[in-house]
């Protein structure tokens, strides 16, 4: 909904105080600036999440890779495939972060880039693809070793290498 | 004594369509100490949902139908159905280019938190919205939070609003 100048002066409200009234207490909850002790804590929820996404992102990776030979094959089911393929790699993203997969993120980044505006795709580009997802498989195959099981001049290697080919075949 | 913050007495709305992304944001604030938090994951959910019970904060993704994290945010803004016109709302998305940072900016989010997150940054967030409450602004093309964080001493222009913020 878009809202038209009429040259009248913004009106400043005062926030709301019952939230904060209610919220805030000298004994209770947590401290503002989090002590070691109250982020160690809340960081079990992560910690417990961590294998049930590992084990989801693999299901999805599976289904992603059957709809990637079908897409191959019929290009009439490509642009369906590229609208999942923006879904997932986004959520993907957003998510393997938080459960320390940086690289997991980092990869899902640049498949998401690729295809955000992809309308179709020749054999390269599907290729392109198809590298993203078995990278984010290997890497979540590997996941319980620190970042993938790479050292940090490898995962730098390999990101500056997808960067280099998704330029090159966008 | 320095002020904590309870949780426990604020009622969380989610909304987000990825179920694993829900649940984490769901146990992360259990564990903070929440105990209302309902999950959603559309849009026309959240608005019943806000409708049947009070609501303190929402917590919604950019990527939700039917209508998107912007085009709710903008309906609980500017709505006349709008069930609270003021209600703090928490962005959180794997969209964190700048780009998508300034539109919802000046769609009134209160906050806006990048994913992957992690857990000390969501609850910087939750005190910023519970324990530093920003006056709202209506103006004629926009009605939201202040957008201005802080004051620029370097600023010599008229003042171009009716009244100055409250402290």
């Amino acid at each position: 909904m878009e809202r038209k100048p009429t040259g009248r002066r913004a009106r400043i409200i005062a926030p709301p105080q019952d939230l904060k009234r209610r919220a805030i207490s000298a004994t209770k909850g947590l401290n503002f600036d989090l002590s070691p002790q109250e982020l160690a804590k809340i960081e079990t929820a992560v910690h417990k999440s961590k294998d049930r996404f590992v084990k989801q992102v693999a299901e999805k990776l599976k289904a992603i890779r059957t709809t990637h030979h079908d897409a191959a094959a019929n290009p009439g089911l490509r642009t369906a495939y590229f609208e999942m393929l923006r879904d997932e790699s986004l959520a993907i993203k957003g998510l393997a972060g938080t459960f320390g997969f940086h690289t997991v993120t980092a990869i899902a980044s640049s498949l998401n880039d690729f295809v955000l505006s992809r309308t179709e795709a020749g054999e390269r580009q599907l290729l392109v693809i198809r590298l993203h997802i078995d990278m984010l498989y290997v890497l979540l195959g590997r996941a319980q070793q620190p970042m993938g099981g790479m050292r940090a001049e490898t995962e730098g290697e390999l990101l500056a290498s997808f960067k280099i080919l998704t330029a090159k075949y966008a | 004594m320095p002020a904590k913050i309870d949780l426990a007495q604020v009622r969380f709305l989610l909304v987000d369509p990825n179920p694993m992304s829900l649940e984490l944001t769901w146990d992360v604030l259990m564990m903070m100490g929440a105990r209302a938090v309902r999950k959603t994951n559309t849009t026309d959910r959240a608005i019943e949902a806000m409708r049947s019970q009070p609501v303190d904060i929402a917590i919604i993704e950019w990527n939700t139908q039917p209508m998107n994290g912007l085009q709710f945010i903008e309906h609980i803004r500017t709505s006349p159905t709008s069930p609270n016109r003021l209600l703090p709302v928490l962005l959180m998305t794997a969209r964190s280019e700048q780009q998508y940072v300034v539109q919802a900016r000046d769609r009134g989010i209160t906050e806006f938190l990048a994913k992957p997150f992690n857990v000390e940054s969501f609850h910087k967030r939750l005190v910023s919205i519970i324990a530093f409450p920003r006056p709202f602004i209506d103006a004629d093309t926009y009605f939201g939070p202040d957008r201005r964080r802080r004051e620029d001493a370097r600023y010599g222009g008229p003042e171009r609003r009716l009244t100055a913020a409250q402290p």
